[in-house]
């Protein structure tokens, strides 16, 4: 079965981009454009690995992070930030809520990154 | 004479109206900062009133004294009650309502004080003076204790309130404590050995206010981020201050007090002086670090609205030329890989800036981990091998004699250096290639990056790792670049105790990196130069 994946990312092109991407790969993809929606959709989809933006509208990925892990039914899908804010206390708040890692988005081409969660994927069972 | 009582009181009295006035001038207009300042005024009148209570030879003045003694005492619960509301955070709105309804039990205590219901005589004794409680003393510490335990809920609120805020709740177990040590001490010597008819301490309770207050203003001054070094100053100056006027007042000769009146004269305005310019000083840093945190979050945001675009461009020319979007023609690859390559470029230069801003501000991380120089050198070689095979480049590396132990390094910083070098090399180098040297000194691991390109004269060696200089040989041959990541290599090579820099016999003869990494990490160094370090320092040595 194809794997799932809560892409959650405001910037359209982007998140176009990447879901195409993750798409081909043959992923299922689900793209929230704001926090609340991807607490939604990870509720209701359960995916296996989120991909959280962190400056987003409204609440950002921080906080996003605080409500999934307070939330003990998808508390431990696991995340992996990414995002162009490459700010170190952010980095380290985001850590603390247990990110997989924290990856800057244009050190990666879409190729780059589906490997990079592919393996993060495989490392998880 | 003036005996240790009398000191300690003058010196109670001195310690809490000089941190009181401190806590209220750093901020006048702050609810916390004048409710302290009430909160002190409450303890400096108890203990004057007691002062002059314990000085007194008239039984009826010190009676008045000992009526007054109450004041600060009753109105001192209240004033905690509303420091617990505001403190560190305001945990609900405190309505004028509720303050005045907490007055009036303050009110008919005072009214029972002046009815001589609570005490009715002092009697002058040799120690000094012993008040005699009235039938509704008790009262007076009912009161007291239900208003100290309602300010206590309130703090457990408040510490309830701030999970996961580990500042607010140091604060407030600074506040707690001193709370609780002064509560404690000051019922037993007001309270509790006078019920048992032991006066003789009554003297020494206005002074377990000071743990109180020495605690509170640590809190709030840990809040704040005021410096305690201007606290440190005043209270030096104040007990200096103090010192000479005890030796003017005990001296007898008239010259001599005026000599030393002058003296403390002198003394007074030097150290109203001192303490102005330090807190002038601490003023000038505040707002230094305020414009720097501004300044550095700018970076941060701008560097992401400039990176945006340029995940776009860098994602949809990697896929088109990947063939995502269908075959690519032939003629359309080459300039399409140089779109490709001058965004890649930019993206460095984002990256380059970003981190000399944080340079600029001694702002950057470190988090160094045991690495194997070999297998990081190796991974960039074939990662670059592809680049430097379309310009027809050799790229070989010259494996080390003996094994390399695995060092210290934060590995995103040397990758990063060691690519830039890289890059330079096949920028640079028309024909030939890039070799790579790995080494073991005595107390450092060497990595050589030699090219057979451009080379360099001393004086573009020299200027190489300094910022915005590039040698000739990049200007002639490239525009791009602002030649910042060399001296951010530099940077980051001297964070770790390392040397970088460059050789070459000369123009056209080529060109070598070198790179020295010490085996075992400085930890005092690092804290030197970087302000952060993201894991604990245990974790790491």
């Amino acid at each position: 079965m194809a794997k799932k994946i809560l892409l959650i990312e405001d910037e359209k092109i982007l998140a176009e981009m990447y879901k195409d991407k993750f798409t081909e790969a043959g992923f299922e993809v689900f793209l929230a454009l704001e926090a609340k929606e991807g607490l939604k959709l990870a509720k209701k989809e359960r995916p296996d690995l989120i991909i959280l933006d962190i400056l987003l509208p409204r609440e950002n990925g921080i906080t996003f992070l605080t409500w999934l892990r307070k939330d003990s039914k998808i508390a431990s899908i696991p995340v992996v930030a990414f995002s162009n804010y490459d700010d170190p206390a952010t980095k380290r708040e985001a850590a603390k809520l247990g990110v997989k890692e924290y990856l800057i988005k244009t050190n990666y081409t879409p190729s780059e990154i589906v490997a990079k969660i592919k393996q993060l994927l495989a490392d998880e069972r | 004479m003036i005996s240790y009582t009398n000191l300690l009181l003058i010196l109670a009295a001195l310690v809490n109206f000089i941190l009181g006035l401190t806590v209220y001038f750093y901020d006048r207009r702050n609810k916390i900062n004048i409710t302290f300042f009430i909160l002190v005024l409450c303890t400096v009148q108890w203990i004057v009133s007691i002062y002059f209570l314990w000085n007194s030879t008239d039984p009826d003045i010190a009676f008045i004294w000992g009526k007054l003694s109450f004041f600060g005492p009753t109105l001192l619960p209240v004033v905690l009650i509303y420091f617990s509301y505001i403190f560190p955070n305001e945990i609900k709105k405190i309505t004028l309502r509720r303050i005045i309804l907490l007055l009036i039990p303050s009110i008919i205590v005072y009214v029972f004080v002046f009815s001589n219901l609570i005490i009715n005589g002092v009697e002058i004794v040799k120690w000094g003076s012993n008040v005699k409680l009235a039938s509704l003393f008790i009262v007076f510490p009912i009161y007291f204790l239900l208003y100290i335990f309602y300010g206590f809920y309130n703090l457990i609120l408040q510490y309830k309130r701030n999970e996961g805020k580990w500042l607010e709740r140091l604060q407030i177990k600074y506040l707690f404590f001193g709370f609780i040590l002064s509560s404690i001490l000051g019922l037993l010597l007001n309270v509790i050995m006078p019920i048992f008819g032991i006066s003789t301490l009554v003297g020494l309770g206005p002074l377990t206010t000071v743990f109180l207050i020495v605690f509170t203003s640590y809190a709030i001054v840990k809040h704040q981020l005021f410096n305690i070094r201007v606290i440190a100053t005043e209270l030096l100056v104040g007990l200096v201050g103090l010192l000479l006027l005890f030796d003017v007042m005990s001296s007898k000769l008239p010259g001599l007090i005026a000599l030393k009146s002058f003296i403390l004269l002198v003394f007074i305005y030097f150290g109203y002086e001192l303490i102005k310019s330090v807190l002038r000083e601490i003023q000038r840093r505040e707002e230094i670090e305020k414009i720097d945190r501004a300044k550095s979050e700018f970076i941060s945001i701008a560097s992401h609205q400039l990176r945006t675009p340029l995940t776009a461009v860098k994602g949809y020319i990697s896929m088109v030329l990947e063939g995502t979007y269908g075959q690519l023609a032939e003629k359309l690859s080459k300039p399409l890989e140089n779109v490709y390559q001058s965004n890649e470029r930019l993206i460095r230069l984002v990256n380059d800036l970003l981190n000399l801003s944080r340079l600029d501000a001694g702002k950057i991380e470190f988090s160094p981990e045991l690495t194997s120089l070999e297998e990081m050198v190796s991974g960039i070689v074939e990662e670059l091998r592809i680049n430097a095979k379309k310009k027809g480049l050799y790229m070989k590396m010259i494996k080390p004699s003996e094994l390399l132990p695995k060092i210290m390094v934060d590995q995103d910083k040397i990758r990063q250096v060691i690519l830039n070098i890289v890059d330079n090399a096949i920028k640079y180098t028309k024909e030939g290639g890039i070799t790579f040297e790995l080494k073991k000194l005595d107390e450092q691991e060497e990595i050589k990056v030699s090219d057979t390109g451009e080379g360099m004269d001393e004086r573009e060696l020299n200027s190489l790792f300094q910022m915005f200089s590039r040698a000739t040989a990049g200007t002639q041959l490239h525009a791009e670049g602002a030649g910042l990541g060399l001296y951010v290599a530099r940077q980051f090579i001297e964070m770790h105790g390392g040397k970088i820099w460059a050789e070459s016999p000369g123009k056209g003869k080529g060109s070598a990196f070198i790179i020295q990494l010490p085996i075992k990490l400085d930890l005092k160094l690092i804290k030197e130069k970087t302000r952060i370090i993201t894991k604990a320092p245990n974790d790491i040595f």
